[in-house]
């Protein structure tokens, strides 16, 4: 009885043919999507193809990009099987580029279709492609060993860590675009000719389209106001000296404070470390001195924020979640949305800016 | 170590396998509902029910249920309540086997056929179920030895994510005054319902004892708002609902640096695959002992009548399971809600019939 079992078991296990799984050298891996709107049909989607390759002291960067129009994203994705001749493989794409004409209308379409499918993962990076999403994945930077690896790494902050980008998973823009009281952003890609890109600006997005652009300026102040302990340098400004400080540590947080009268006020609170990184003239930096740099430099960043978040609330815009968070601090469920709909346009800011720049670098 | 650490196993495996489908999403369903509240009443009603069972059967020490039952009722009786009971565990592992095909063909292998997948499975967990009941118990201890520490490392890692939206969980918070709701709490109480096993398991832990029910309570509450809150903090109030394997896609949205795998998709994936399994194994285990226990005789069976009743009742549950595989995924919810209060009224059955018992030989025994 044992022996005809094992014998059975034996048979059976040569009929199996590795779960129908497909060799890696029949397969071509899809690194990233560019969506543009099509000359004829809605939409062009392109992919860009990285070619499987043996030995990894020999990489010489292969890859390869398809373009197919269609009415519907699937769609043009199956006809694209009938242009290579590999199985298309979706598990390590990386990231999503929407041409910039694509989403000045609507991209919910897209992001339900890059949600709804189970082999594109939600930690995939959205992002906006200038002036098209296929001309960002054509750019191919002489640093760049393996296809689309320099979007990756810029993007992801493993590589470089700009304080201009902003990176936006699948998943988080999907839950921003549906929360009440909270509006989704996106990075953009620009591509500057075929081996560089540059990715300085986000864009504010209301429902679903973009609204407004911030300049890398903003996009930076966005960023120090949105996470902890972004590195980068700012300005400070005394008498007729420019310095600029680098930030060691910063965290910023904020509380919207609605008193029964007057107007809804958020107060934001910015903390910042920082070291000097440059002086414009000579001086020898004192302790009164570095106490000045201190203070001009919290000046300056107050009344650029102030701007920053007064041009934002002009847009009716909400990409800090402070709809959420007013939601969060009160229980009267059914009418908090319409109560902070009536606030909104009164909103008024105050930022308070403690920056304390502690050391004047290796020289005084 | 004593025997009662086997009863937390038993709760933990259940504890946490509750992630896997119906659970979170009937929570999830009432959020802006009874959901929170329904939880705290499930933490309640469900230490309760496990306190009660353990120290009711914990007066028929090394018995099983079947042996408890006879001492009180009539053999016309006990039939149809064991075919009852089996078909109950029967369909408890069907689920979690479904739905783990189902997770396994969007998630992990979408090119493979659903029946290849299923058949594996089954395989693996009929030759397991035919063990004993205490290598059972001993290989479900091992297993969750291992896979305990990826799935508090999955949790941690999704909590420590700058990306979690604190204020949408808090937002949610601010919608818990609501009343709680027999669907969500019946979907809760799943979470404490690994101590039903012990109906077969009693006969192998004779000194089980009820001590520390607090710990059942902390812990199977933390695991609920885990459970609960975790999913909102990746896809918001709103965006939540609109996810099938809630706590998948959560997974699928979790990132890990540093590791040889990107994704904490397939750290996921193969602790819950693993427990899964051994679930399934316990559940058709007991589920088994019920059904071949009606076939007892008074002397000792010889092995080869043993092993064909064993794979009789083994094949049995595997055809159901098959046979319920044409279900798509809004039937096999619904199946699965049905599941939830069947399981939820068993359990108050079997308390009310243990109870009975046990004023039965305390009356004899004082008589």
């Amino acid at each position: 009885m044992r022996k005809l079992l094992l014998y059975a078991g034996i048979v059976l296990l040569c009929l199996t043919t590795g779960c129908e799984y497909k060799d890696i050298d029949r397969r071509i891996f899809v690194v990233a999507i560019g969506i543009d709107p099509g000359e004829e049909k809605a939409f062009k989607v392109s992919l860009k193809l990285a070619v499987p390759q043996g030995e990894v002291t020999k990489i010489d960067e292969k890859m390869l990009i398809v373009t197919e129009e269609s009415d519907s994203i699937s769609e043009a994705l199956r006809l694209m099987k009938s242009k290579v001749e590999k199985e298309l493989d979706y598990v390590h794409c990386k990231s999503i580029v929407i041409g910039e004409e694509l989403a000045v209308g609507d991209i919910r379409h897209i992001l339900d279709w890059a949600v709804r499918r189970r082999d594109i993962q939600l930690i995939l990076n959205f992002a906006i492609g200038r002036p098209a999403g296929l001309d960002v994945l054509k750019v191919k930077p002489p640093s760049e060993r393996i296809p689309s690896n320099s979007l990756i790494m810029a993007m992801s902050g493993e590589g470089t860590e700009s304080p201009f980008i902003a990176s936006v998973y699948s998943y988080k823009l999907m839950r921003d675009m549906y929360e009440q009281g909270k509006d989704p952003i996106l990075p953009i890609i620009e591509a500057e000719g075929e081996t560089r890109f540059q990715i300085d600006k986000i864009a504010l997005l209301d429902e679903h389209k973009i609204q407004l652009v911030l300049n890398p300026e903003e996009t930076r102040l966005f960023n120090l106001l949105t996470r902890p302990n972004l590195k980068t340098n700012f300005p400070a400004k005394v008498d007729e000296s420019e310095f600029q400080y680098y930030t060691e540590s910063s965290t910023s947080n904020y509380k919207i404070t609605t008193a029964s009268t007057g107007a809804p006020v958020i107060r934001y609170k910015i903390k910042i470390k920082g070291i000097v990184e440059e002086n414009s003239t000579q001086e020898l930096i004192t302790h009164p001195l570095l106490e000045k740099i201190s203070e001009a430099g919290g000046e300056e960043l107050k009344q650029s924020v102030e701007a920053l978040l007064e041009k934002i609330k002009d847009k009716r815009l909400d990409p800090f979640g402070w709809g959420l968070r007013y939601g969060t601090r009160h229980w009267n469920n059914e009418t908090e949305a319409r109560d902070w709909e009536a606030l909104y346009p009164d909103l008024k800011f105050e930022v308070t800016a403690a920056v304390r720049v502690k050391y004047s670098g290796l020289i005084k | 170590m004593n025997q009662n650490r086997y009863l937390y196993w038993m709760f933990l495996m259940n504890s946490l396998l509750n992630i896997l489908n119906f659970v979170p999403r009937e929570l999830l369903d009432a959020r802006f509902k009874g959901a929170q509240t329904s939880i705290l009443v499930a933490t309640v009603l469900g230490t309760v029910f496990l306190s009660v069972f353990t120290l009711l059967i914990a007066k028929f020490p090394g018995k099983g249920i079947q042996d408890i039952l006879e001492t009180a009722l009539p053999k016309g009786v006990i039939i149809p309540l064991m075919i009852m009971f089996s078909s109950l565990w029967c369909v408890a592992g069907l689920i979690t086997i479904l739905s783990f095909v189902d997770i396994t063909l969007r998630f992990v292998s979408p090119d493979t056929g659903p029946h290849l997948v299923i058949l594996s499975f089954l395989v693996l967990v009929c030759f397991c179920a035919r063990m004993d009941s205490l290598s059972v118990l001993y290989g479900m201890e091992m297993m969750l030895a291992i896979i305990l520490p990826l799935i508090v490392y999955a949790i941690v890692k999704a909590l420590v994510n700058p990306d979690f939206s604190w204020d949408s969980v808090l937002q949610i918070v601010t919608y818990s005054a609501h009343a709680p709701d027999w669907k969500s709490i019946a979907a809760a109480t799943f979470s404490f319902s690994g101590y039903f096993n012990m109906v077969v398991f009693n006969r192998v832990l004779p000194k089980i004892k009820m001590k520390h029910s607090w710990i059942f309570a902390v812990n199977g509450l933390a695991v609920l708002l885990l459970t609960f809150y975790v999913p909102i903090g990746y896809f918001g109030t709103i965006g939540v609902e609109r996810h099938v394997y809630t706590w998948f896609s959560t997974a699928d949205s979790i990132r890990i640096n540093t590791f040889i795998v990107e994704r904490m998709l397939f750290v996921f994936y193969f602790a819950y695959l693993t427990l899964s399994l051994v679930s399934v194994t316990v559940h058709w285990h007991v589920g088994k002992e019920l059904l071949t226990g009606l076939f007892r005789s008074r002397k000792q069976a010889k092995a080869r009548t043993k092993l064909w009743r064993d794979l009789s009742a083994l094949a049995l549950f595997s055809g159901i399971t098959i046979a319920f595989m044409g279900l798509d995924q809004y039937q096999l919810n619904q199946f699965g809600v049905v599941f939830l209060y069947a399981r939820w009224a068993g359990e108050l059955f079997m308390i009310m019939l243990l109870f009975y018992c046990y004023a039965v030989a305390y009356r004899r025994r004082n008589a």
